[in-house]
């Protein structure tokens, strides 16, 4: 379980574990919230190289689909296989079980300068 | 402008997730729709759907005249008893789809959808004969609420233990504190259960009634997202999904509910039925299906979505399609539903899963 306070967030929702060539990265409380029952997840295949903005993943609500972004570039290195089974996990726990997918960071570029952390998130896309 | 419930600052009290309905602001839910759908097929659930038609029709040729203007064959209904019956326009294509319930001799409540009072009434003033035959449209000033669940009866009973002798569609006035009121065995969700139409006051007194603790009966507040997947689930149209102007009530599967003259006159129009509307489930895990998915039959398309759901019962896609081709029933290896460029096998069925 990630502590927010330590995520940095993107202006759709998703956040990233910081501070490592390998970033695990999930969609916000706030999203689930507003998404509300998850049903269905899809996720990126490993090893697939995503660049930053690419839609990589789907997360389906009894209401919607929504567009999951990658945050960074990289090579997907691993998925939460856990979600096949039970997508609710992202309802229960958005910075914990629930989290999506990891990327691997492959050259050393900086995250990119949209990346927020949690206190400017609460305060721009939440309250 | 929207329209509000009149029983909208409760739902804003029980914390309701809102949606545009129809014109209508309408509880979408109240925290979880998966958890309000299984509510009602394991206990019971309460529905505002104050948004529907309320028409009423009196006079000494009532019958004969709505007999005349809806689909269905209103000569056999007994006073006590409810009908589900469409307006026709005249190539007959569905105007609305409604119920109709025969309070007495003479009177009738008509309860069309929220998009479609405004036309069902336009149409009855039309034609309207000179006398004999009184309407008053009382839509946005009634509260109707649909007491729906497994434990419906039981439910209902603490309120009008006179509820246990009503049959499937059948229905009674009775006079409760400031107003009389309408109870029928009636719903829209494949589960057992009651619609209640009544005054603002006496509503908003029942709805508070039926949200307090019973005890060993679990109930509350439901959205009409429950609404929604359990009447795919339950196999029933929607109007603007599975029923509209330019189909009859035979190319949606309804035939049933047809005058037998009318019946013919409208197979004889349309041999093949087709295009037509026709449920579906899927055989393999698979994201929803949502209105506007194609379906294919090997590299042919042959249809689009309507309606779907993963049922919040078994997890199964399920929901209706409108397809422009003869189809074969519970054929299991032909037809595909394609999301996002992957397929996934369904196969046509008979009715809904419930």
């Amino acid at each position: 379980m990630f502590d927010p306070k330590d995520l940095k967030f993107t202006q759709s929702h998703e956040w990233i574990s910081a501070d490592d060539s390998l970033v695990t990265v999930g969609i916000s409380d706030h999203a689930q919230d507003l998404l509300g029952d998850i049903v269905f997840i899809e996720l990126p295949e490993i090893g697939r190289s995503v660049s930053v903005g690419e839609a990589v993943a789907v997360v389906e609500s009894v209401k919607a689909a929504s567009d999951i972004y990658a945050p960074l570039g990289g090579t997907i290195e691993a998925v939460n296989e856990a979600l096949d089974t039970d997508p609710t996990l992202v309802n229960a726990s958005a910075y914990g079980s629930g989290w999506l997918f990891k990327i691997r960071i492959e050259s050393a570029d900086a995250p990119s300068d949209s990346l927020m952390d949690y206190k400017t998130y609460q305060s721009d896309f939440v309250e | 402008m929207s329209l509000k419930s009149p029983l909208y600052e409760e739902h804003k009290d029980l914390g309701a997730v809102f949606t545009d309905f129809s014109g209508w602001q309408m509880p979408v839910h109240f925290g979880s729709i998966i958890k309000e759908h299984k509510l009602v097929r394991e206990s019971v659930g309460v529905f505002d759907i104050s948004h529907m038609g309320v028409i009423f029709v009196s006079g000494t040729m009532a019958r004969v005249w709505l007999n005349e203007l809806l689909a269905n064959d209103l000569s056999i209904l007994d006073t006590g008893h409810s009908q589900y019956t469409f307006l026709l326009n005249d190539q007959g294509g569905v105007m609305d789809d409604l119920i109709v319930y025969r309070l007495g001799d003479e009177t009738f409540l008509l309860v069309p959808n929220a998009s479609g009072v405004d036309l069902v009434y336009e149409t009855m003033v039309k034609q309207l004969p000179e006398s004999d035959v009184f309407l008053e449209n009382r839509s946005g000033s009634v509260v109707s609420l649909a007491v729906q669940g497994k434990e419906s009866l039981a439910l209902m009973e603490r309120m009008n233990p006179k509820v246990k002798h009503l049959q499937k569609n059948e229905l009674f006035v009775c006079e409760g504190d400031c107003d009389s009121m309408v109870i029928a065995r009636t719903g829209y969700t494949g589960s057992d259960g009651f619609e209640i139409f009544t005054n603002i006051e006496q509503g908003k007194q029942i709805w508070e009634w039926l949200l307090k603790d019973h005890g060993s009966i679990q109930c509350s507040a439901c959205g009409l997202g429950a609404r929604d997947t359990l009447r795919i689930e339950a196999g029933y149209p929607l109007y603007g999904n599975e029923l509209d102007s330019s189909m009859t009530p035979l190319q949606a599967g309804l035939g049933f509910f047809l005058k037998p003259s009318l019946k013919n006159e409208l197979r004889a129009m349309n041999p093949e039925r087709l295009p037509r509307i026709v449920y579906y489930q899927l055989l393999e895990k698979t994201p929803p299906p949502r209105s506007g998915y194609e379906i294919y039959e090997g590299d042919e398309k042959i249809g689009v979505v309507t309606s779907g759901c993963l049922s919040p019962l078994t997890g199964d896609g399920v929901g209706f399609a409108l397809v422009q081709k003869e189809i074969t029933l519970n054929d299991i290896g032909n037809y595909k539903l394609f999301v996002r460029n992957k397929k996934y096998s369904l196969k046509f069925t008979k009715r809904g899963i419930i």
